[in-house]
């Protein structure tokens, strides 16, 4: 055969002497074992922290009482409810925005015009310290669903609007070339290769607005609330049930972590070709 | 300046032709000529190479035979019936083997006749039959950036002649390779051209390459594009690497070499 059908992934290993079993097993865990040993040295000294009383107990819970916090809220159901509101408006702000982004951002990449008359705009909102707003927000909206989806539209559209203009701007003008080349049609060009092309930048507008989202809608929920894990959160301090307070911030972080790992592996699992 | 010469006697129209074909296009408010009244004529089969100085329009005229580019003037006929932008009875090989990142080998071969609404067992049967011809087998699902370079020109290759054309359009397919897998690319390319004998225009700035593959090459001038000389390439087919190291090869791309060089001292004069 040619010369340059060397198969793909046929490599020998860089180190064909043999290595023991302990370094084999360090090295395929090591990550793991370090990042939890710093959660574990961390929770460690903080309940030193509050045995030896170097911190002020009444704001600074021991970790034992914050975990049965966090255990109560589960059995309860309390935190379910809590979680529904704020899955509410997170879902529905995060929609909105992804709807207005997308199509917004499609607009400004493929016809130069409306870039130029939104560029102010965009620019405007992508720097505007968003959770400055939420004052306003709340005089104009209330202290319901509306004013929490209003404050994630604010946070996430934008992002996700210049990421899929990102995308758009950046389809491969060769490709497109090749695309009509084979008389594809402008539906045909879209769907084959300007969608396809789109898709890694809208991700991660994605990705980075999952985490935006759940900040603009905690922070809303701290200003003014009946519900949800940032007013859960709020009524604990106020109520100086620190350990609820702090079993809600795990809570949420949580959260924070679970949405944004679960954006980046849909990113992963999407664009599996680039393996 | 021996332009049209249709030696085969062959009844009906030839299979590509060009009538005083130009190509201008207007750049900071000047107008470019790129391609100035090309008239070429080619018989069912028949390989034509087109060489010519870096940057003197070959691409251009190719892009044109295509239909991607419009022509400021003249006309291109396919069998006698005049082209007016892409169509399935021309195909291009790409410089750059333009593969869709995201597809697999075989649905970047199957993409021309998806777009052309073929349904899927027989996309999936003629890029099969490819995927052989081509020796791609094994590769089927693979995804563009795990090949070589040369494997990805041969995908480049199978795509284009998936959608049947009567015309193949070679645009430099072989320069981003490294010179020994351009050798071996270029006699595969005999070997494929040789169970098709599809028509085409095959355009490098490789002299040998031109000669090895071609029954008739092209000079082109500097730019403007103008046809400066063409050669009748006399070898028998099937041809082996050998014959590029034969005495009566090399005298023939000595002459192209001083045809083009001497276009080329011109163009940089200018």
């Amino acid at each position: 055969m040619a010369i340059d059908m060397a198969s793909p992934g046929s490599m020998t290993p860089p180190h064909p002497k043999a290595t023991p079993s302990w370094a084999k097993a360090w090295r395929s865990s090591r990550s793991t074992v370090l990042g939890i040993s710093s959660v574990v040295l961390l929770a460690m000294t903080w309940h030193m922290a509050t045995v030896f009383q170097l911190v002020n107990a009444l704001f600074v819970p021991p970790p034992l009482a914050v975990l049965e916090s966090i255990k109560s809220l589960f059995t309860t159901g309390e935190l379910w409810y809590h979680l529904g509101v704020s899955g509410e408006e997170f879902g529905l702000g995060l929609g909105i925005s992804i709807l207005l982004g997308t199509v917004f951002g499609i607009l400004t990449g493929w016809y130069r015009p409306v870039e130029e008359f939104l560029r102010p705009i965009i620019i405007g909102l992508n720097s505007m310290p968003h959770l400055a707003v939420i004052p306003i927000v709340i005089l104009l909206f209330g202290i319901g669903l509306t004013p929490k989806v209003v404050m994630v539209v604010l946070s996430c559209t934008v992002t996700i609007l210049l990421n899929t203009a990102a995308g758009v701007t950046n389809v491969e003008a060769q490709l497109m070339r090749m695309s009509r080349s084979f008389g594809a049609s402008d539906y045909q060009a879209i769907r084959t290769v300007v969608i396809p092309s789109m898709i890694p930048y809208f991700m991660t507008g994605i990705r980075i607005s999952v985490g935006r989202a759940l900040i603009a809608v905690v922070v809303s929920e701290f200003f003014a609330s009946k519900a949800g894990v940032g007013n859960l959160m709020i009524s604990a301090a106020n109520s100086f049930n620190m350990p609820r307070m702090y079993a809600t911030l795990i809570i949420i972080t949580g959260l924070g972590i679970a949405l944004t790992q679960g954006a980046t592996l849909l990113e992963r699992r999407i664009q599996r070709w680039k393996d | 300046m021996p332009q049209q010469q249709s030696t085969s006697g062959q009844a009906g129209p030839p299979k590509l032709q060009t009538h005083d074909l130009s190509v201008s296009f207007t750049k900071h408010g000047r107008t470019i000529v790129a391609v100035d009244r090309v008239n070429v004529s080619l018989n069912d089969g028949e390989f034509v190479a087109i060489v010519g100085p870096s940057g003197s329009g070959k691409s251009t005229f190719l892009m044109a035979l295509d239909g991607l580019i419009t022509p400021s003037s003249g006309s291109i006929s396919v069998n006698g019936k005049a082209i007016n932008g892409p169509g399935q009875d021309r195909a291009v090989v790409f410089q750059d083997a333009c593969l869709l990142p995201w597809r697999t080998i075989i649905d970047n071969i199957a993409y021309g006749l998806e777009l052309a609404g073929r349904p899927k067992q027989e996309r999936l049967r003629i890029a099969h039959e490819l995927i052989a011809l081509t020796g791609l087998k094994g590769f089927e699902n693979f995804h563009p950036q795990q090949l070589s370079g040369g494997m990805r020109q041969r995908v480049n290759i199978a795509r284009a002649l998936a959608a049947d054309p009567e015309v193949l359009l070679l645009d430099e397919p072989f320069s981003g390779l490294d010179s020994q897998t351009r050798e071996t690319m270029q006699s595969e390319l005999l070997k494929i051209w040789g169970e098709r004998r599809k028509t085409a225009v095959f355009v490098t700035h490789q002299i040998d390459e031109a000669v090895y593959l071609a029954d008739r090459v092209i000079a082109f001038s500097a730019r403007p594009a103008r046809i400066v000389r063409e050669w009748r390439i006399p070898f028998d087919r099937p041809r082996q690497l050998e014959l590029k190291h034969t005495r009566e090869h090399r005298d023939i791309e000595n002459e192209i070499w001083h045809v083009v060089r001497e276009q080329g001292a011109l163009n940089n004069a200018e």
